[in-house]
């Protein structure tokens, strides 16, 4: 039975977990998730996935300078892994016509993270 | 007593056990810095699955270990096939939760086991020793999980969905309290091993520095790198390679019937056999999970990206994933005929008098 110990431990915690997951309703399951993303935030506010979602919600808004001081924030601590970010940051650069090697380096810097993207070249929005 | 002990010999183990920790995290920044998120995926193809190919080849390929284990070996992997299955189609959330969990439970496991290993190489027999170790490993590692900001977003997640909700504050003092009991048990830890120096008991030095990289690769990642991705590079590069070294010296140390593959294998000038076995069973992993063999280039092979967008205005189709994939294995297999192209150029040159002999 030792040889099972670690398996059943795993099969109980699973046993208990989906029955969690098989009565608790939908709409209770996006508002924990909506709850949980918020305590988190507050929790570390200066994450850079957060910092983006903020530069985000200030680009919705109109803020395009906010957005983008956001998203050269979520950037300086090299996180490159989402694609949204970087390619949001050099489109905004465009948009505001900023100088010319600015542009290309974050246009640069999407290419280089991701080269297989079929999202339009940043520039396209000019 | 101080006794440095090795579990392999002293070059390899400062390259596998002390060196390779700190050469992944450099490997994962440069990632960051240089390589794109394709590349990220590639490691994981060349280490995290072939380490699964050691733990078959470690579990199924020695004729006496099959016969030991003939029962768990086979309920085992059956009811893991069952729960999955199960696990898809009815409560996926769980079935994530599980492989979460019993991932990071593994990673304990294995960085446990070693240190007993190299305990038992130096002859340190004291009992408290393992247990001491256990508890080290699980504090370290669970206090990882709770304060490291990348880890504690899916178990905070967890807890709302669960019905156990907190507030930021909540957040911090949990945080804070795991820190220090942390620091407590790590104090408490250090001061055991002196007590059992000045008692005449034997340590080895080499157990502390393995479990300090392996710690710091965990710690340093989960803070330095922006992305879970990349922190899954450090940890699996570190995590596999030292999986299949481990698998590899047992299988060759322990030797016996040639007829067995675990055997065959792992016998003195066949590395490269069992590397390229490690390196097949990737390549059926990506065949089987219908995955792009262009995930083993580091994100600098991509056949179908050039020509995937059709030309609408003249009717022509885009390469598909189908197609080019044919186009990949076709240009593998016409690879070898560059070499009939290359002789060709100069062994029939009918110039040549040698050549006209023949003729």
């Amino acid at each position: 039975m030792r040889i099972y110990r670690v398996i059943l431990v795993f099969y109980l915690l699973a046993a208990i977990a989906a029955v969690a997951e098989r009565t608790t309703p939908e709409p209770q399951v996006a508002s924990a998730r909506y709850d949980a993303a918020r305590t988190f935030m507050e929790r570390y506010p200066e994450r850079p996935e957060h910092l983006y979602v903020l530069g985000l919600a200030a680009m919705e808004g109109g803020q395009i300078d906010t957005a983008i001081d956001y998203f050269e924030a979520a950037l300086d601590t090299h996180f490159y892994a989402n694609e949204g970010l970087l390619h949001h940051h050099a489109r905004l650069l465009v948009e505001t016509g900023a100088p010319k090697h600015e542009v290309a380096a974050a246009a640069a810097l999407w290419e280089k993270h991701f080269p297989y993207s079929k999202n339009p070249h940043p520039r396209e929005y000019r | 007593m101080l006794r440095v002990a090795y579990i392999l010999n002293r070059r390899d183990d400062w390259i596998w056990f002390i060196g390779l920790p700190f050469v992944a995290i450099a490997i994962a920044f440069a990632s960051q810095q240089w390589l794109s998120v394709v590349a990220v995926a590639s490691f994981g193809l060349w280490v995290t699955i072939p380490h699964h190919f050691a733990g078959w080849l470690k579990a199924y390929g020695h004729p006496e270990d099959r016969a030991r284990w003939r029962v768990p070996l086979i309920v085992g992997p059956v009811s893991i096939f069952l729960v999955g299955w199960a696990g898809v189609a009815w409560a996926p959330m769980t079935l994530f939760l599980v492989i979460w969990a019993w991932d990071h439970q593994h990673s304990i496991m294995q960085q446990y086991g070693l240190a007993r290993i190299y305990d038992f190489k130096a002859g340190a027999d004291s009992p408290a020793y393992g247990r001491f170790d256990l508890a080290l490993n699980w504090v370290l590692y669970l206090n990882l999980l709770i304060v490291a900001p990348v880890f504690a977003e899916f178990w905070v997640r967890e807890l709302f969905r669960f019905g156990v909700r907190i507030d930021a504050a909540t957040l911090e003092l949990v945080q804070s309290a795991s820190a220090s009991l942390t620091i407590g048990f790590v104090i408490a830890y250090a001061a055991h091993a002196a007590w059992s120096v000045r008692q005449g008991r034997t340590l080895n030095p080499m157990k502390f520095l393995f479990i300090g990289a392996s710690y710091f690769l965990w710690y340093s990642t989960a803070w330095w790198l922006a992305s879970v991705l990349l922190i899954t590079v450090a940890h699996g590069l570190m995590h596999g390679v030292q999986y299949i070294v481990m698998v590899y010296s047992y299988l060759r140390r322990r030797g016996g019937d040639a007829r067995s593959v675990a055997v065959w294998l792992t016998q003195p000038r066949h590395l490269i056999y069992f590397l390229a076995a490690c390196l097949f069973y990737a390549v059926l992993y990506q065949i089987i999970t219908n995955q792009p063999m262009a995930t083993f280039g580091f994100g600098l092979i991509d056949y179908a990206d050039e020509y995937s967008d059709s030309i609408d205005a003249l009717g022509k189709p885009g390469l598909s994933e189908v197609a080019s994939y044919e186009l990949f294995a076709t240009l593998v297999i016409h690879c070898s005929a560059l070499v009939h192209y290359y002789v060709d150029s100069f062994i029939w040159k009918v110039s040549d008098t040698r050549l006209q002999k023949g003729l």
